[in-house]
This record gives structure tokens, C-alpha cells and sequence, in this order.
């Protein structure tokens, strides 16, 4: 038992780093971003590419961040430009539209058979009170928190990062200050590609890994950022590492486990459900 | 003429769609036949997507999902219950489907925007989860569906889903003119508003996300119909997804609008396979499609529509009408308003108490507006005026103390009962649905059995009375102080036992607010309801009513008649901002 639920921490941890992303998208420009692993499957695929032609791993890695950050930089600019002032169901809409036009480019570079994935220390693993642990998982789980501790102190702590809080809490007041709104929020989505990039790059050895599967590694991660309603990273995290271990868990059990995909629905609608119980009333008074 | 004109673009495409359809197989060759009819089940998938999105304004990711539970309904019954007609499999499994639809708008009653995506996306990935674990019935068996002999070609397969289709699109239009379709649209624009007019928003929700799964689930009987076998992939979450872009870039809220989207979806691949491209970069195309359409702000039927009105009418967008400021015309229209017994009380509250957090609203508010008089609630800003407004009509439901309707106690109640009761409100800002004719949002605010009564010459003559266009113009014809009239019009025209009316001369000019004030003082004679007017307007207010409240700090500082509570110091002081002693 323990076990699996340990084993399902390397999945957490990458749903908490797509979930300390969307988090962080959503808190500058209030979209939830569906296309966010869609975003690194794609940086991931191309670090696999530039593996298979010869690269070792850590440039191709890097390199794969590098096109993460494109893709990013991209949607960021298409929402910025056209869509700041859209209502919600908008933005949310563009949000879908991209992930479609993520997951069609990437069948068609990479087709729809699932690959096989490096993993960046193969089959290397830590025994810790008697469990197996995987160094990707270590490696997962400790980058996602040092990820979101990193984050909230630069939010906290720096000119920039105050900066770009006014930006998500008071988008116009913010500009009427001087802040440049578009171009933070454009390289919140960029930095955010990366990073996604990384989360699938440390999860796809273990998955099924064709695109599509990845892509939707979304779902699981979106219900990770819904614990802190999309506005806390540490809660992003501790719902990433949940839903990988009660995911790791159910595997325990065979009248269940081929279920397990349906986790992040009970999860999502438990939270969501429970901290949106007040709100019996749209926005629009 | 113009409404002549109006309903000739309506009936294009009423009469348009099926003569299409009809000419279909006529003008294509028999070998296109098959995709013709895939494009018909999409496009009634789409028409499912019309109703919760473009209608009621709810994102929904799930509709494939639907649609794969009236599939394996479908299959259940043609493999355990051969007996049963094909068609009535079909419909058996929309209606099955239904409940399924209305276990996802529970959470759509209190969860919105991209919350509700969220949770229908992941709806729908758990049930493929569970469907590819269980598959659908007869498929492992290797059975496929008999279809009845008068169905049997790809021909008459077309007409028939042709029929379906239309029958689909007919109910969706016939239903856009009832109260419920109406509804749909006031939950899009806002739910508060739509419980003022009497209508039960989680009723509107629950009806619309019902409706569409019976669509979506009657659209997957088809497409097994017309497969004979399906698996799972044929429902996968990604197709909900692409339907979804698909959907918002043609204007799923119309039949053609669904018609051109079903074309698209069987088409474009055909197309980009002719010209040498890649069959799926056709879903590329319709998330493109949907971006450009957002930017633009309207779906391909929305934006056909937009191009024949105008073409069609060349009547001026803002219509002109003329505040008729001398008599009120034909008085012998106006009906006896509620018997008027000077000592009931209309409105009565009794130690109103509102805290939000540490911060007290209102506190011990006492308030009494008898039968048949137009009081005032006045204040400065911050006074607590609006929060009393949203108590009294039950949009805030914790509160101290006690409200009664003729003598009646509502605390109980939630709004749109209030409402329904006899005690109705307009709103601060404009709450009135654009996308409605006059005459359709008048009559949204009144029963069945009252609608039926209210001929089409009295709600002329209301709107005349309060200088609003006639009933055939649609809401967002008039200018944005007008159509805080037609609230007006709206509450009134429901009979209530009073109005409360939140600051409806805000937008007007000096001379149409001097015109609204001699109109506001003659609806209890005219049309029953008492009124209670909340403005900043003293000019309004005094030469309106006949009693005035002063609200300040959430507590009642003065209460009488006009002219003294006007020349009270602490009403002055309050007003001018001094520290008030009492």
C-alpha cells in the first residue's frame, strides 16, 4: 500500500508543477489554462526528437524548454492581445481552442503512437524507510515545492513580482500605473511553458505517452491548482501530490484501479463543489 | 413594415433549413450520402451545444458524453430488448439521457465560468473512462444494428436523420418564444435579474442542460444507427471538445448556424484531403475558426443574421418615440388596480439587521409602505439602501428580522417566489435581456395564466405610458436609460403589490426625469402596485411621493412627509457629511 502510494508521487509531482502553472496563469489573466500540458507535451516531444537524433539529455532538455517557452509566448500573446477584456466563457473558449490546436499540431508531428521516453536517471532509485523511491520522483516532487516557494517569494519579496500581483488582483488600476500589463503577462505564459515542459519531460517514461495522454495530464493538474481555487501555489502542490498518491492508492485495489483516470473528477468536484457552495449568484449584479 | 420585414428573416431559414435538406440528395451524388448524414448527427450535436452555451451561456465539454450514453442505451436495447422499434430506442436513450444531464447541472447551480468547464471536461474524460473499461453493449458480441427497412439506405437514412434535425431545430425555435427559452437567455445576462422577473434560475439551468443531453443523446442513437457499431473513441472527450470550438464559431444557437457546422466537420476533411493536406489539421481550422470568431464577436450565423436584418430593415436603429408628456393616453385601457385599503400595509419591515463580517448594513431597519402610496428611501451614499432592496427582494437571504408582503411573512422565501408573490424590484444597473423583443421581455415577468391575459394593446399602452418604444423592437434597439424603463414596465406589468424601483432615473435627461416622476406617482391609481422609490433625485422624490424614508449608516434617521423630512437638520447634516447627532 505504501508502497503505490509512494509510487504515485512522481505523478503528483508533475501535476503540481502543470499546477503551479496554471495557477500562476490564472492569476494573471484569469484563464484557466486547459492548454498548459498540452504546452509541455509539445516542449517534451521536441526534447525526445533532438534525444532520438543524438542530443544527450540535458541539452535536448533544455532545448525542449526553449520551444515550450514559444508555444507559451505564443498563446500568451494571442490571449493579451485580443481577449484582456473578454468575459470569462471567452477567454475559457480560446483557452479550449488552443488546446485543440496543440493536441491536432502535435498528432501530426509526432503521431498518435505512444513513445518510448528517456528518463533523465534510468531506473535509479533511493530506499528511504524501506520504500522505493525513484530519483525522478524525488526530483519531481522537491522541484514542484521549491518551484511554488520560489515563486511566492519572488511575488512577495521583489519590485517585479509586487508588480505583477497588482496586475492579477487590479488588472486596471495596475495599468493606470504604469505597469506593462501585456508584456507580464505574456512572459507568465512563456516562463509557464517551460516549466510544464519540465513536469512532462520528468513524467512522460512512466506514462502512457502518446500525445494525447499528455495532453490531458491537463485534467489531473487543473484539479490540483482548484484546491487553492487557482490562486495558491502551495495548495497546487499538496493537490498535485494528493491526487498522485490517492491515484498511486486505488492501483492497490483491482475492482478499481482501471478507474483511476476518474480521480481528478471526485477530486475537482469535491473542492469545487464544497468552496463554491456559497456563491448562489453570477458576478453581474 | 418593418416588423413585416423582421419576420421575413426569421422564416428564411424556419423554411429555408428543410427545403435544403430536402434537395440534399438530389443535388449531391448517392456516395456522398453517408457524410451528408455524419454532418446531420453533428450538427444536431451542436444544437445541443446551442442550448446550455448559446442559449443559457454555460460552458459545457461533456456533450460527446451525452451523446455516448443515449449510444449505449441505444445498443442495451437493441440487444436486450429486440422488441422494442428502432425509433423508440432512439428516443428512449435521449430520454434516459436526460437525468445524466441533470446530475451535471446540479453543480452548474452554483459553479460558472471556467469552474464549470472544468468539472464538465472532467466529467466527461471519467465516463470514457468507465465506458472503455465496460464497453457498450453487443459490441464485444460482434453484434451490429438492424435497421428498419424504410431506413435502411444511406438515402433514406438522411431523410430521416433530416427529420430528426428538424424536429430538433423546430422544438429549439418554438421554445426560444416560450417563457422557458426566454429564461435561458435572462440566466446568460444575469441570474439575479432573472429572479426579479419570477423566474426560477436553477429551474432554467436544470431545464436547459436536460434538454441538451436528451438532444446530444437522441444525436448519439443516430450515430450508432448509422455505424452499426461503435466504441468509445467515436465519444471521445477530444470530440466534446472540438464540437465545443466548432460550436462557438458557427452559432450553434440557430439551425443553420448548426447545419454549416455539421458540413464543416464532414467536409473539410474530404477538402484538405483532395488538396493534399493532412485530414485532421481540419480541427486546426475550427480552433482558429473559434478565436477569430470571438474576436470578432459573432458566430457565422450570428454574423449572417446581423448582415440580412440590416439589409432587410431600413428602419433607424434607436426607433423614435415620443415621451408624451401631457394626458396619459386612454385611460379606459388601464386596469382597476388591487382593492385599496388605506390600513393594509403593502410592505412591511420589522428590525431589519444586515452585518457583513464586522461591518453592520443595516440595523433594526423598521419600514412600512402602505397599499396604494409611492414611498421614497433616501440616503447618502453608503447608506444602505441597496443592501435593504436585495434583502427585501431575497438576494441576500441572512438578515434579522422580519419582512412581510400584505401581511404576509416572506423570509422563507427565495426571490423568485418573492416575486411571483407580488413583490418585484429593477435593478441599479440595466438587467434587461438584449437578445429579447419588448414584448418578450414584458411577458417573461408574468405567469403563464397572466401573460395569456395581458392583450398585446395593454403592454403597448404601459410602454407608452412610460415612454418606451412599442412591444415589436428588440431590447437592444433602445438606448440604455430607455431599457431601465422597460424594467419598470416589466415589474409593473406583473400586477405586484409593490415595486421597488433602484434609482430608475439614473441615465435620463432632466426633462424625461420630470416626466417619470409624474408617471411613477400615477401607478398605484393606474396600475395597483404600491411603489417604493429609492433615488438620489430630491427633485424626483418629492414631486413623486408621499412619504419618505432616510436611511444613513444602515439606520432610519427620518420618516414622514416630504417637505418635513426634507427641512430636518439631521437629514441635512447627513447629506452635507457632518457627524449626525441624535
Amino acid at each position: 500500500m505504501v508502497q503505490s502510494v509512494v509510487s504515485g508521487l512522481l505523478a503528483g509531482g508533475a501535476y503540481a508543477l502543470i499546477g503551479v502553472c496554471i495557477v500562476l496563469v490564472f492569476r494573471m489573466v484569469r484563464v484557466v489554462n486547459f492548454a498548459q500540458a498540452a504546452t509541455g507535451a509539445m516542449g517534451a516531444y521536441v526534447a525526445i526528437l533532438l534525444f532520438g537524433s543524438g542530443w544527450s539529455y540535458m541539452p535536448a532538455g533544455l532545448a525542449g524548454m526553449v520551444a515550450g517557452v514559444a508555444i507559451g509566448w505564443l498563446c500568451g500573446l494571442v490571449m493579451s492581445q485580443w481577449f484582456s477584456e473578454s468575459s470569462t466563457v471567452a477567454r475559457s473558449t480560446v483557452a479550449i481552442a488552443m488546446l485543440i490546436a496543440l493536441l491536432t499540431l502535435g498528432f501530426r508531428f509526432f503521431g498518435t503512437t505512444a513513445r518510448k521516453i528517456p528518463e533523465i536517471r534510468p531506473g535509479s532509485t533511493v530506499n528511504v524507510l524501506g520504500v522505493n523511491v525513484g530519483v525522478s520522483t524525488i526530483i519531481t516532487v522537491v522541484g514542484a515545492i521549491v518551484l511554488a516557494f520560489l515563486i511566492s517569494l519572488f511575488l512577495d519579496r521583489t519590485t517585479l513580482g509586487i508588480r505583477m500581483r497588482a496586475l492579477s488582483e487590479r488588472p486596471h488600476a495596475a495599468e493606470l500605473l504604469g505597469v506593462p500589463a501585456k508584456r507580464l503577462a505574456v512572459f507568465v505564459w512563456a516562463f509557464a511553458g517551460a516549466i510544464s515542459t519540465a513536469g512532462m519531460l520528468l513524467i512522460a517514461p512512466s506514462r502512457q505517452s502518446d500525445f494525447a495522454s499528455l495532453g490531458l495530464i491537463v485534467l489531473p493538474s487543473i484539479a490540483a491548482a482548484s484546491l487553492g481555487l487557482f490562486r495558491s501555489l502551495g495548495l497546487a502542490v499538496l493537490g498535485g501530490l494528493l491526487i498522485g498518491m490517492i491515484e498511486g492508492g486505488v492501483q492497490n485495489f483491482s475492482s478499481i484501479a482501471p478507474y483511476s483516470d476518474a480521480v481528478p473528477l471526485v477530486f475537482i468536484a469535491v473542492v469545487l463543489m464544497w468552496s463554491q457552495r456559497g456563491e448562489v449568484w453570477d458576478a453581474s449584479r | 413594415m418593418h416588423r413585416g420585414k423582421g419576420m421575413v428573416s426569421l422564416l428564411a431559414p424556419t423554411l429555408g433549413v428543410p427545403v435544403f435538406l430536402l434537395l440534399v440528395p438530389v443535388l449531391v451524388s448517392a456516395s456522398w450520402m453517408y457524410g451528408a448524414t455524419s454532418a446531420l448527427i453533428v450538427a444536431t450535436i451542436i444544437l445541443s451545444i446551442g442550448v446550455v452555451t448559446g442559449h443559457a451561456g454555460m460552458i459545457s465539454l461533456c456533450q460527446m458524453t451525452f451523446a455516448a450514453v443515449g449510444a449505449w442505451v441505444f445498443l442495451w436495447l437493441q440487444v436486450h430488448a429486440p422488441g422494442v422499434p428502432f425509433l423508440a430506442d432512439i428516443l428512449i436513450g435521449g430520454l434516459i439521457t436526460v437525468p445524466v444531464g441533470l446530475l451535471i447541472a446540479l453543480p452548474a447551480l452554483r459553479l460558472r465560468g471556467e469552474n464549470l468547464a472544468v468539472i464538465t471536461l472532467a466529467f466527461a474524460v471519467a465516463l470514457n473512462v468507465i465506458l472503455a473499461v465496460n464497453d457498450f453493449p453487443g459490441i464485444a458480441e460482434g453484434i451490429f444494428v438492424q435497421k428498419p427497412a424504410f431506413i435502411d439506405s444511406d438515402q433514406s437514412y438522411f431523410y430521416f436523420c433530416a427529420v430528426v434535425f428538424c424536429l430538433v431545430a423546430g422544438t429549439i425555435a418554438l421554445l426560444s418564444r416560450t417563457r422557458i427559452g426566454a429564461s435561458w437567455l435572462a440566466v446568460k445576462y444575469s441570474e439575479r435579474a432573472t429572479a426579479a422577473l419570477g423566474r426560477s434560475v436553477g429551474r432554467a439551468k436544470m431545464s436547459a442542460f436536460g434538454f441538451s443531453a436528451f438532444v446530444a443523446g437522441i444525436a448519439g442513437g443516430l450515430l450508432v444507427g448509422q455505424v452499426g457499431a461503435v466504441t468509445v473513441q467515436a465519444f471521445s472527450p477530444l470530440f466534446s471538445l472540438t464540437f465545443f470550438a466548432l460550436a462557438v464559431m458557427v452559432g450553434a444557437r440557430y439551425p443553420e448556424g448548426a447545419l454549416i457546422g455539421g458540413v464543416l466537420s464532414a467536409f473539410i476533411p474530404v477538402v484538405l484531403d483532395a488538396i493534399g493536406v493532412a485530414q485532421d489539421m481540419g480541427d486546426l481550422l475550427f480552433a482558429f475558426g473559434a478565436v477569430v470568431g470571438l474576436i470578432g464577436g459573432a458566430g457565422v450565423a450570428e454574423a449572417i443574421r446581423a448582415v440580412c436584418r440590416s439589409k432587410l430593415s431600413e428602419a433607424p436603429s434607436h426607433p423614435a418615440f415620443e415621451a408624451d408628456v401631457g394626458a396619459p393616453p386612454g385611460t379606459a385601457a388601464a386596469r382597476p388596480g388591487k382593492e385599496l385599503v388605506s390600513s393594509a400595509l403593502a410592505l412591511e419591515l420589522e428590525g431589519l439587521t444586515v452585518r457583513f463580517g464586522h461591518v453592520t448594513a443595516l440595523e433594526g431597519v423598521s419600514l412600512q409602505v402602505p397599499a396604494g402610496v409611492v414611498a421614497a428611501l433616501i440616503g447618502p451614499n453608503g447608506a444602505g439602501k441597496s443592501t435593504l432592496v436585495d434583502c427585501v427582494s431575497g438576494l441576500i437571504r441572512s438578515y434579522e428580522g422580519v419582512i412581510r408582503l400584505d401581511g404576509q411573512e416572506i423570509d422563507r422565501l427565495p426571490p423568485h417566489r418573492r416575486a411571483r408573490l407580488g413583490l418585484r424590484r429593477s435593478f441599479q444597473q440595466d438587467r434587461t435581456i438584449p437578445e429579447l423583443s419588448i414584448d418578450q421581455y414584458v411577458r417573461l415577468s408574468l405567469g403563464r395564466r397572466q401573460s395569456s391575459q395581458l392583450s398585446r394593446t395593454a403592454v403597448t399602452e404601459m410602454l407608452t405610458f412610460f415612454g418606451c418604444p412599442g412591444p415589436q423592437y428588440r431590447v437592444n434597439e433602445v438606448d440604455i436609460g430607455t431599457r431601465r424603463l422597460l424594467e419598470v414596465v416589466a415589474a409593473v406589468a406583473a400586477n405586484p403589490s409593490i415595486v421597488l424601483l433602484d434609482e430608475p432615473a439614473a441615465g435620463l435627461a432632466q426633462s424625461e426625469s420630470e416626466v417619470l416622476a409624474k408617471r411613477i406617482s400615477e401607478i398605484p391609481e393606474r396600475y395597483g402596485p404600491s411603489v417604493l422609490l429609492i433615488e438620489h433625485d430630491m427633485e424626483l422624490v418629492q414631486a413623486a411621493c408621499s412619504q419618505i424614508t432616510v436611511l444613513d449608516f444602515g439606520r432610519v434617521i427620518a420618516y414622514g412627509d416630504p417637505a418635513d423630512v426634507l427641512a430636518d437638520e439631521t437629514v441635512i447634516k447627513a447629506y452635507l457629511g457632518e457627524e449626525i447627532t441624535l
